[in-house]
């Protein structure tokens, strides 16, 4: 029977988003194992498949970093360091298993200096190739035999083909959710907006898969009937770039002129965009897919066609984006110290105001704190599009 | 001796007559390239790759330039700065490695000025390269970086060297090793086409396989000489290393190399076999973690004169290879797969250790480990660098744990690759006198623990 | 009609009212700590000048830093667009603009009367007035003379211009050494100058270029700036107005867009109290 005080869509999600490990802490309450992971490179379906939940580590905008002084240096990766602060004040106390991986070094790092310094039952770090042509996917898939073999011990069971092909269905079902809500954002005004879908996302981030699917449907039915839809603003704005996953942030963008209609980063796109291809033998299309359609600078595109060529090929997704969703400006957010996305700046502004869009590059400091200094930025990013 | 009112002498901090030859093999370098430039013969800008790369480009008849060096020259002869403020206002983050800025400015220029380097431009420049070959291993700039400069040669391939970068426990898992090699060698064999294509050449195997073999060997020899330093008083420091590294880091394939390594070994070896330390008066020994300030060598030979500070060992990722067990080998014809193993083992070299005391990574980190007991060091001086993130990250960690597992103590004294004045001399000397104290008081804990060396 | 334009920068406040034709009135104050209650008090200024109250004004804009805690003002616009419309009535020509205030610094590039690009330096002192500040505390000079004294140096020193903190180190160190002090001054309006060139170059620095804020005051920036750009720019003759200028010509702008009864239901509905820390009742 339905419970009629029982949060759902949108208001559900905004719960899990402001307690974003009370399902975990539940589940683990009632036995189920947990297991937290680094950036979107970890194949969850591996992790689900085993019965585990998988949750994304993430940071805390809103939290000032005080522990990490003593192990990590300040210039690195903001981001990252305020994930390790929150790993030494207790935040995840609860997991069972710790995936680290090599999406970056600032991800390589910390995962090692985590393992030394948090212990955790099991403790894994999967090695990415920074290439995805050739051998580098049997390689990784060497890599993501021994992630599932560990995991196996967590479980104390093997992996069968038959679950793993259910997880990966299941998984692929929410990602096909989350892009049928995406299209949601292509009326103008947007029928939901950035603060919204976010937290979606993070919601999605810390629940099981299933639940994740139930959460995704009840919020693509909610705003395809709402009558409280955004207000039309002046900016269609893609974000390129870091990370987001506080919704102050977002708020504060959205109170500027600017509607965020897609978000290109590892909270937005990029770990829901293509499917996981069902093979034969299913680490082989789990590798295929997160080696190469998970689209990041992390991984390195070859280039050996001239530097127009190598835009294309690196960027005209980003067109397709812009074109279906009407874009009619771009934000390039670089947590400071982000070496991926930094070193991409000229090139990423090159390909998209060759587009005709104009971009608002801004390093920031993710933290709250910091942000309101930002509004000047984007109301006035807002009033160039205007 | 009263030290208060000293001025600081700009001594090279070198003790060894081979390490004020060394310079003889950078100059070379510089040379090889112009002449390559001269003949026509293309000329590739490269990252350091551990020699997998140089080995494979050098045989099939490509010179390589290295714009990391070319970095540490503009910063210590002053002509970075024009470069970082052209990169800075390119829109590239001026956090980025300060090597890489001083390359994108350098670029900017050279390629508005038609690839001619400008007039003034630091050492005359580095001529326009035919490709670039990145690496991904060690740190994202390395191969982010020539992503980068593709804006400025417009033309000119990205070629991307990777490695297997495993965790210290994932290595050892059943398997992993004999799969990452196998890997390595087919990646390399695409990098071969790749050169084969551009340079409308084929890679000359036997060459290949003369070149590799002569790089084990010198890198034997520098090992040795390695061995060597680890006796008491300390035969040679770390300004000799951060000279002499250049032959066996940069060109182990040249017999010019190896030579200059035999007459290394025998300085060493007299000074070893007559009890004769590099400085007069050796106190403390010291290892010192990573990137050494380039521009303040001298600043060593003050504290050796100051307070008998010798840098007994240092920097593992300049170091040669640690010895290959022979029956790795066995078996092994194909000259990629001896240079795939070069690579990969001198990465993972130290893995055992790390298992050993229980930390992670087993690069940049384990192996002070064992440096501080062959070397019976007495304390780590750890250098963070503000724009060189892969030689800073693991630093304080390193610091932390020798302190609780060796009772080895560290001191932190901050520079930077390219902005010199974040290296603060006076405050770096005041924090050295104090550290003093704490290598007195550590002897002294290491007794009680029963671990003195 | 009267138009108002009020611009609360961090350090300094300016209002300006105009008429369709010209300016009528302009107020420049220190900002201080409570801005809030100086909006209020900064219009009843400008008003009682013209002999004017608050119901003849058609419409005010604000903008700059405390634009959000002005609760009588109709509209909210960013100084950069502010700025830019401010020059772009003054000096129609200009494309390139170069704000220096006391806390940021910022460029601002205009094609045809509208915003094309900024950038802005709101991080690093060294490229904004209070690296000025910092080094003229350091000699013990006032920071009003800087500028001129700095002109009469015939040999810079050369400071390095990355970061505030090291460029006063460096000061201190040439004056132990007994380097004159209108040298040292040339030598850090050059270095402050490098420091805003970098960050303007981002937008492509075109002619005309103009100087704006704090800084525009100030002719050994002017002159070292001119220097680093290659040809001469405009210096406003008051440069510190052209923000709250700009805001009176959208001000102007808006009414058009609004019908006249709009615009009466607005004026009378205008909060005419100063917004306090507490939100307590109104003051007046």
């Amino acid at each position: 029977m339905k419970d009629v005080n029982k949060k759902t869509g949108l208001a559900r999600a905004k719960d899990i988003y402001d307690h974003r490990n009370k399902r975990a802490r539940e589940l683990k309450a009632e036995g189920k194992k947990i297991v937290g992971y680094f950036c979107c490179f970890p194949p969850v379906e591996i992790m689900t498949a085993l019965d585990f939940l998988p949750i994304r580590l993430l940071g805390d905008m809103d939290e000032p970093i005080t522990v990490a002084d003593g192990y990590l240096p300040t210039v690195m990766c903001i981001f990252y360091r305020s994930t390790f602060d929150l790993g030494m004040k207790g935040r995840f106390n609860f997991i069972d298993g710790f995936i680290g991986s090599h999406a970056c070094d600032a991800a390589e790092r910390t995962s090692y200096i985590w393992s030394n310094y948090i212990k955790t039952p099991c403790n894994f770090f999967l090695d990415l190739p920074h290439v995805d042509k050739g051998e580098a996917v049997n390689y990784f898939k060497v890599q993501l035999n021994y992630l599932k073999e560990t995991l196996e011990g967590l479980a104390g069971k093997k992996l069968g083909i038959e679950p793993l092909k259910e997880a990966i269905s299941l998984h692929n079902k929410q990602r096909k959710l989350v892009r049928e809500l995406y299209y949601l954002r292509k009326p103008d005004p947007p029928l939901i907006n950035g603060s919204e879908v976010l937290q979606v996302i993070i919601s999605i981030m810390m629940i099981p898969v299933e639940e994740g699917n139930e959460l995704l449907q009840e919020v693509i039915d909610e705003v395809k009937t709402r009558r409280d839809i955004p207000d039309k603003k002046i900016g269609r704005l893609l974000i390129w770039g870091s990370l987001i996953d506080n919704i102050k942030f977002t708020d504060l963008i959205e109170s500027s002129g600017l509607n965020i209609i897609v978000e290109d980063t590892a909270t937005g796109t990029r770990p829901f965009w293509h499917d996981i291809e069902e093979t034969e033998d299913p680490l082989v299309g789990v590798a295929r897919h997160y080696l190469q359609e998970v689209k990041c600078p992390r991984t390195f595109a070859e280039t050996d066609t001239s530097y127009r060529e190598d835009l294309e090929n690196r960027y005209s997704y980003l067109k397709d984006f812009a074109k279906y969703w009407k874009i009619n400006g771009v934000f390039g957010n670089i947590i400071r110290n982000c070496d991926i996305h930094g070193y991409e700046v000229p090139a990423v502004k090159d390909y998209l105001e060759s587009l005709g869009l104009p971009v608002l590059i801004i390093e920031q400091d993710y933290s709250t704190a910091s942000l309101e200094p930002l509004r000047t930025r984007f109301q006035a990013f807002s009033e160039t599009i205007g | 001796m009263k030290t208060e009112n000293k001025k600081i002498k700009k001594k090279s901090g070198k003790t060894l007559q081979t390490a004020r030859e060394a310079g003889y093999f950078a100059k070379k370098m510089l040379k090889n390239a112009l002449q390559a430039q001269e003949e026509g013969r293309p000329i590739g800008w490269s990252m350091v790759t551990w020699w997998q790369g140089e080995l494979i480009a050098r045989a099939i008849g490509v010179e390589l330039v290295f714009p990391e060096n070319y970095g540490a020259f503009c910063a210590a002869t002053g002509g970075a700065e024009k470069h970082l403020e052209i990169s800075d206002s390119e829109g590239y983050p001026t956090t980025l490695c300060g090597y890489s800025r001083n390359s994108i400015g350098y670029a900017k220029l050279l390629s508005d000025n038609n690839f001619v380097p400008y007039e003034g431009a630091p050492g005359g420049g580095l001529a326009k390269p035919k490709f670039f070959l990145a690496a991904g291993v060690a740190c994202d700039a390395r191969y982010k970086w020539f992503q980068a400069l593709k804006r400025y040669f417009t033309e000119a391939p990205v070629w991307t060297i990777d490695l297997p970068m495993p965790g210290t426990k994932e290595f050892f898992m059943k398997g992993n090793k004999e799969l990452s090699l196998k890997y390595i060698v087919n990646h390399l064999k695409d990098y071969v086409a790749f050169l084969e294509n551009l340079l409308g050449t084929k890679l000359d195997y036997d060459r290949l396989d003369e070149n590799v073999d002569q790089a084990f060997k010198t890198l034997a020899l520098a090992h040795e000489v390695d061995v060597l330093r680890r006796a008491v008083p300390s035969p040679m420091v770390g300004a000799d290393f951060w000279s002499i590294m250049i032959p066996h880091l940069y060109l182990p394939d040249d017999p010019e190399s190896y030579e200059f390594y035999e007459k290394v070994y025998a300085e060493v070896k007299q000074r070893v076999d007559n009890k004769i330390g590099a400085i007069p008066n050796e106190k403390y020994r010291l290892m010192f973690a990573e990137l050494p300030p380039w521009h303040s060598l001298g600043f060593f030979g003050e504290l050796a004169e100051r307070f008998g500070m010798a840098i007994v060992i240092e920097s593992w990722n300049y170091h040669a290879i640690l010895p290959i067990p022979e029956e790795e080998f066995e078996g092994v014809t194909d000259p990629l797969e001896k240079v795939a193993m070069l690579t990969y083992y001198k990465w993972t070299e130290y893995n055992k250790v790390a298992v050993e005391y229980d930390v992670d990574p087993g690069f940049f980190m384990a192996a002070y480990f064992q440096f501080a007991k062959d070397y019976k060091t007495d304390g780590l001086l750890a250098h963070p660098l503000m724009s060189c993130r892969p030689a800073t990250y693991t630093l304080l960690h390193t610091k932390n744990t020798l302190e609780n597992k060796l009772k080895v103590p560290g001191v932190v004294i901050d520079g930077d690759i390219i902005d010199l004045r974040v290296f603060n001399e006076k405050e770096a000397f005041s924090k050295m006198e104090a550290f003093v104290e704490t290598m007195d008081h550590y002897r002294e804990e290491r007794k009680k623990a029963g671990i003195a060396w | 009609m009267f138009y108002a334009g009020l611009d609360i920068g961090s350090t300094i406040t300016k209002v300006v009212i105009k008429n369709e034709r010209k300016i009528c009135t302009t107020v420049i104050k220190p900002t201080g700590a409570e801005h809030r209650r100086l909006a209020n008090e900064i219009m009843e200024e400008a008003l009682s000048k013209l002999n004017l109250s608050t119901a003849n004004i058609s419409y005010i804009v604000a903008t700059g830093y405390g634009r959000i805690n002005v609760p009588f003002a109709d509209k909210q616009v960013t100084e950069i667009t502010c700025h830019m419309r401010g020059i772009n009535w003054l000096f129609p020509n200009v494309k390139t603009i170069i704000d220096i205030g006391g806390q940021d610094s910022k460029g601002i590039k205009v094609d045809n009367g509208k915003l094309v690009n900024f950038v802005m330096n709101d991080k690093c002192a060294a490229g904004t007035g209070r690296f000025l500040e910092v080094i003229s505390d350091v000699l013990g000079v006032k920071l009003e003379d800087i500028g001129e004294i700095s002109l009469q140096s015939t040999q810079p020193t050369n400071i390095s211009s990355i970061c505030t903190v090291f460029a006063e180190q460096e000061t201190l160190l040439q004056l132990s050494k007994g380097t004159s002090v209108e040298d040292i001054l040339a030598g850090i309006h050059k270095a402050n100058a490098s420091r805003i060139y970098s960050m303007v170059k981002k937008i492509k620095v075109e002619k005309d270029v103009a100087i704006t804020g704090g800084g525009a005051k100030n002719i050994g920036l002017c002159r070292a700036l001119e220097e680093r750009i290659g040809f001469p720019v405009i210096v406003p003759p008051e440069p510190l107005i052209t923000g709250a200028l700009g805001a009176a010509l959208i001000a102007s702008e808006e009414t058009k867009k609004i019908g006249e009864k709009e615009l009466t239901e607005k004026q009378l509905n205008r909060r005419w109290e100063a917004v306090t820390f507490f939100d307590e009742k109104p003051t007046k």
